[in-house]
C-alpha cells in the first residue's frame, strides 16, 4: 500500500458504512496523527482532513502559512489554508453536511472549544475511529524503509549514549544530548524514555538525578523518521554487572528471541505474547508475566496509528506480511529490578525480519 | 505562534526549590483560592504535556507525558494524578513540591471519588487548558452525578498574566537562554544547513538550562518558519526562524530572519520593530502599535503570523486573554513578545520580534532580535 492507496481504502470504508464525507483530525496528545498517517502531513496547527466520494481528498491547515509545507508533504491532496477550521468548513459545506452520511475520526481529541465550534458545523455524524484504523493498517513501503532507517538512528543513538554518559550526569541533560544527537541523524521526534536506579521499577521520562556507580540505565530509544517510528529498548549498568544480573538479562533476551521467532503471519499477535511469558514462566517468574508487573510485550509502531496493537496474550489481531512493531519482554524481576530489551520487526511472508542490526545486550560504562 | 509537540518533554523538569520557593506556591494558592467563588466545593485542575499552565502555576507539574490532574480543597491541600503507571511516580513526585502524587487511570473517577472524600458539597471549579480534548469534559461531568463543573477559567487566568517578582526574574532568565541559542543559530547559519542551525540553537538552550526548546525555520527560501519534519532541507539565505526556550516553566520566544544580503523586506520590519519599541509603554495600544508598524513597513503586508502584535508569554507560549478580541493595551508587569513581519510574497518574508515588559515611560527590553 502507499498513501494513495491508504486514501483509497479510506474511500472504500466510506462505501461499506454509507457514509458520504468523513472528516478526520489528528490526535495530537495520544502521539497517533491519523491525518498524517493519510495523507503524510503532521500540523503544527489544527488541521482536518475532508474526505468526500468522488472528489480530490482535501487537506485543511491552520495557520493560513502553514501551506508551504502542507503541499510539500501531502502529495496528490488539494490542501487549503485558514485561520479558522470551524469557518472553513462552513464555507466548504455551506448547507449542512449530509444528515446520517457523514462520519468523524479524533474530533472528540480536538480542544474542547475547536471541536464544539465544529460540531455546531457538523451536526450528527458516525464515529470510525476503530474502523478506519483497521482500513489504514498495512504499512506504505516507504514507512517499512522510514522504519529501518529511524532503528539505525536508535542504534546509533545508543552507541553514543554508551560514549558519553558517565557518573555524575544528570539522567536528563544526558537524555537531551542524545535526542539532539538522533536529531541530528535526521529524527523529527523521539518517544525517548530514560531512567536509572539501582533497582527499577518502570522506565520513565528521565529526571534530574544523577547517575551513581551501580546505577541500572533504562533507555527506550524510540526516534521517528519523516514519522516513522522505531524503537529500540537497552539496558546499561555502571560499573560492571553482577553476575546474577548478566544471568537475568541473558533470561529475558531469551524470552524476547522466543517472541521474535514465533512470529510469522497468520499467526495471532497474543501468541508472541505467549511465548515469551512462556521462558519466563518457566524459571519461575510466571507471577511477574501479569499485571500490575507486565500489561504488554510490546507495541505497534507508527506515528499515524498503533496497528497492529500491543503485543499481548489477549491480542487477536493475526499478523499479516509488513505489519512493523517491537518485540520488548521489559521484565521486572525482584532479584535485579526491571530489565529493558526490544527489537522492532518486520512480519515477512514466511516469518520475521528484525530491523536491528544488534539484539540487546547488557551494556556497562565506567563507575 | 503554533509549534510542534513532542512525542515526550525529555528536559529537566523536576521542581527546584532554590528557582521556585516553596513561598511562591503558598501565595500562589492563596490567591487561587481567594478568587474561587464561595460556594465551590474544590477546584480541578488539568494540563497536559502541550499546556500544563495552570497546573505549573499551582504545583510546578508539568505532565512530561499526556496529562495530569491537580485537586484542590478549599483549605489548600492538593493532590496530583499523573499519567503513568504507580511505578512510574518515582519521577513524577520529583516534577513538583506537592507531596500526594498518584497514578492517573481514570480522570473522571478521581475526581469524583476524591469529590466524595474531600471536597466539600456543591459544586466544583474547572479550570483548564484550551487543549483539553474536547471527549473529556462530558466524561468528568457524567462521573460527577448531580454534581455541576464550573469553569472558572476567565477569573484564574488572570493570575497566569499577572507576574510576580519570582515570575518576571524568570521570565528574564529564559530571555537569557533565547539569547544564547538565537546566537547559536546565527553562528551556524552562514556555513551551515537550515536543520544544523536549528540543532546548534536547541543545543545552546539546552547548555544554558533550558527545560525544552522548539525551533521552526523556513522550509524554503525567504519562506515562513515551520516544522523541520524532513531530515535536512539545505542551506537557505534567508532563514526566517522561531525560537522558542521554557526555563523553570517559563517561556521566551523570538522570530529572527537571518541573511547575508542587504534585503529591504528585513530592513523594513527592523524598522517596524524599532518603532514599535519606540512608542511601547504601560498602556500603549495594540492599534498604536500596529499604526507604528504599518507606517514603517510603508506598503508592505504585515505578515500573518505578526497580525498579533503583542502575545502575552509566561507558563503559556501564548496566554488566554480576558476578551475574545485579545490584547487592547499593554499591562505594566506582565511580559510580551512584540512581533513584526513584512510579507511581500511567498518566498519574500520577514519576521523579528522582542520580549518586554512594559512600564511607566517604556518597557524593559528582554530580548530583542535587533540585537
Amino acid at each position: 500500500m502507499d498513501h494513495s492507496g491508504r486514501t483509497q481504502a479510506a474511500l472504500l470504508l466510506m462505501e461499506r458504512e454509507g457514509v458520504d464525507v468523513m472528516l478526520v483530525a489528528p490526535n495530537e496528545l495520544n502521539r497517533v496523527d491519523t491525518v498524517f498517517h493519510l495523507s503524510g502531513y503532521r500540523g503544527v496547527g489544527e488541521c482536518l482532513a475532508v474526505l468526500r466520494r468522488g472528489e480530490k481528498p482535501l487537506l485543511i491547515v491552520t495557520p493560513e502559512w502553514e501551506i508551504e509545507r502542507a503541499e510539500a508533504r501531502a502529495r496528490g491532496w488539494e490542501v487549503r489554508s485558514a485561520g479558522d477550521l470551524a469557518q472553513a468548513l462552513s464555507t466548504l459545506f455551506p448547507k449542512a453536511l449530509p444528515a446520517g452520511r457523514t462520519a468523524t475520526v479524533n474530533l472528540g481529541r480536538l480542544p474542547a472549544a475547536l471541536s464544539k465550534k465544529l460540531a455546531g458545523a457538523i451536526g450528527e455524524a458516525k464515529k470510525l475511529e476503530k474502523q478506519l484504523e483497521t482500513a489504514l493498517m498495512p504499512k506504505t513501503a516507504e514507512e517499512i524503509e522510514n522504519a529501518r532507517e529511524a532503528t539505525a538512528i536508535a542504534e546509533r543513538g545508543f552507541e553514543r549514549m554508551l560514549q558519553v554518559a558517565k557518573v555524575g550526569m544528570a539522567e536528563c541533560d544526558l537524555a537531551v544530548q542524545m535526542k539532539l544527537y538522533m536529531e541530528a541523524l535526521g529524527a523529527d521526534d523521539n518517544f525517548w524514555l530514560m531512567t536509572a536506579s539501582p533497582h527499577n521499577r518502570a522506565v520513565q521520562p528521565s529526571s534530574g538525578r544523577k547517575l551513581e556507580p551501580g546505577d541500572i540505565i533504562l533507555a527506550e530509544m524510540t526516534p521517528t523518521y519523516k514519522g516513522q517510528l522505531a524503537q529500540i529498548c537497552r539496558t546499561v549498568v555502571v560499573g560492571p554487572p553482577s553476575n546474577i544480573l548478566s544471568e537475568k538479562y541473558a533470561l529475558v533476551v531469551r524470552a524476547m528471541q522466543a517472541g521474535i521467532q514465533t512470529i510469522k503471519p497468520g499467526i495471532p499477535m497474543g501468541d508472541v505474547a505467549k511465548a515469551i511469558d512462556k521462558v519466563l514462566s518457566a524459571e519461575g517468574y510466571a507471577e511477574f508475566c501479569v499485571p500490575p508487573h507486565i500489561r504488554r510485550r510490546g507495541h505497534g509502531l507508527g506515528h499515524g496509528s498503533n496497528a497492529p496493537g500491543d503485543v499481548a496474550p489477549a491480542n487477536e489481531t493475526i499478523l499479516q506480511e509488513d505489519m512493523v512493531f517491537v518485540v520488548h519482554p521489559n521484565q521486572y524481576l525482584p532479584e535485579t529490578g526491571y530489565l529493558l530489551c526490544g527489537e522492532p520487526v518486520r512480519v515477512t511472508a514466511t516469518g520475521v525480519e528484525q530491523l536491528s542490526k544488534k539484539t540487546a545486550w547488557l551494556a556497562s560504562i565506567p563507575a | 505562534m503554533r509549534v510542534t509537540q513532542p512525542a515526550v518533554l525529555v528536559g529537566n523538569y523536576d521542581w527546584s526549590e532554590d528557582l521556585l520557593p516553596r513561598a511562591e506556591y503558598d501565595a500562589r494558592l492563596k490567591q487561587v483560592l481567594g478568587k474561587l467563588d464561595g460556594g465551590l466545593a474544590g477546584l480541578v485542575i488539568y494540563g497536559n504535556k502541550i499546556d500544563n499552565a495552570a497546573l505549573a502555576y499551582v504545583s510546578n507539574f508539568a505532565p512530561k507525558i499526556e496529562s495530569a490532574i491537580a485537586l484542590l480543597t478549599k483549605d489548600g491541600k492538593l493532590r496530583i494524578h499523573a499519567a503513568g503507571s504507580p511505578q512510574m511516580m518515582v519521577n513524577a513526585k520529583r516534577l513538583t513540591w506537592v507531596e500526594d502524587v498518584r497514578p492517573q487511570r481514570d480522570i473522571p473517577k478521581h475526581i469524583a471519588d476524591w469529590a466524595d472524600e474531600a471536597a466539600g458539597q456543591g459544586p466544583l471549579g474547572f479550570w483548564a487548558t484550551d487543549t483539553i480534548p474536547a471527549d473529556l469534559l462530558p466524561r468528568i461531568e457524567a462521573g460527577l452525578g448531580g454534581r455541576k463543573l464550573v469553569d472558572v477559567g476567565a477569573s484564574l487566568n488572570a493570575l497566569l498574566r499577572e507576574k510576580s517578582p519570582v515570575a518576571l526574574k524568570l521570565s528574564r532568565a529564559a530571555c537569557g537562554v533565547l539569547g544564547k541559542a538565537v546566537a547559536a543559530m546565527k553562528d551556524r547559519f552562514n556555513g551551515e544547513s537550515g536543520r544544523e542551525a536549528a540543532i546548534a540553537a536547541e543545543r545552546a538552550a539546552a547548555d544554558a538550562g533550558a527545560q525544552d526548546a522548539r525551533v521552526l525555520i523556513s522550509l524554503s527560501k525567504g519562506g515562513t518558519p515551520t516544522a523541520i519534519d524532513y531530515p535536512d532541507g539545505g542551506k537557505l539565505d534567508p532563514l526566517l526562524a522561531y525560537v522558542a526556550v521554557r526555563y523553570a516553566g517559563y517561556w521566551a520566544e523570538g522570530f529572527v530572519t537571518l541573511t547575508s544580503m542587504n534585503h529591504d523586506t528585513v530592513t523594513k520590519t527592523q524598522a517596524a520593530l524599532r518603532a514599535m519599541l519606540a512608542i511601547a509603554k504601560a498602556g500603549t495600544s495594540v492599534a498604536a502599535l500596529r499604526d507604528a508598524a504599518q507606517t514603517a513597513l510603508g506598503g508592505l503586508a504585515i505578515h500573518p503570523a505578526a497580525r498579533q502584535l503583542a502575545v502575552g508569554i509566561g507558563l503559556m507560549l501564548e496566554e488566554t486573554e480576558a476578551e475574545p478580541d485579545g490584547i487592547a493595551k499593554l499591562e505594566a508587569g506582565r511580559v510580551y513578545s512584540l512581533r513584526a513581519g513584512a510579507s511581500r510574497s511567498p518566498s519574500d518574508n520577514a519576521l523579528l520580534s522582542a520580549m518586554v515588559v512594559p512600564k511607566e515611560g517604556g518597557v524593559d527590553v528582554l530580548w530583542s532580535a535587533l540585537d
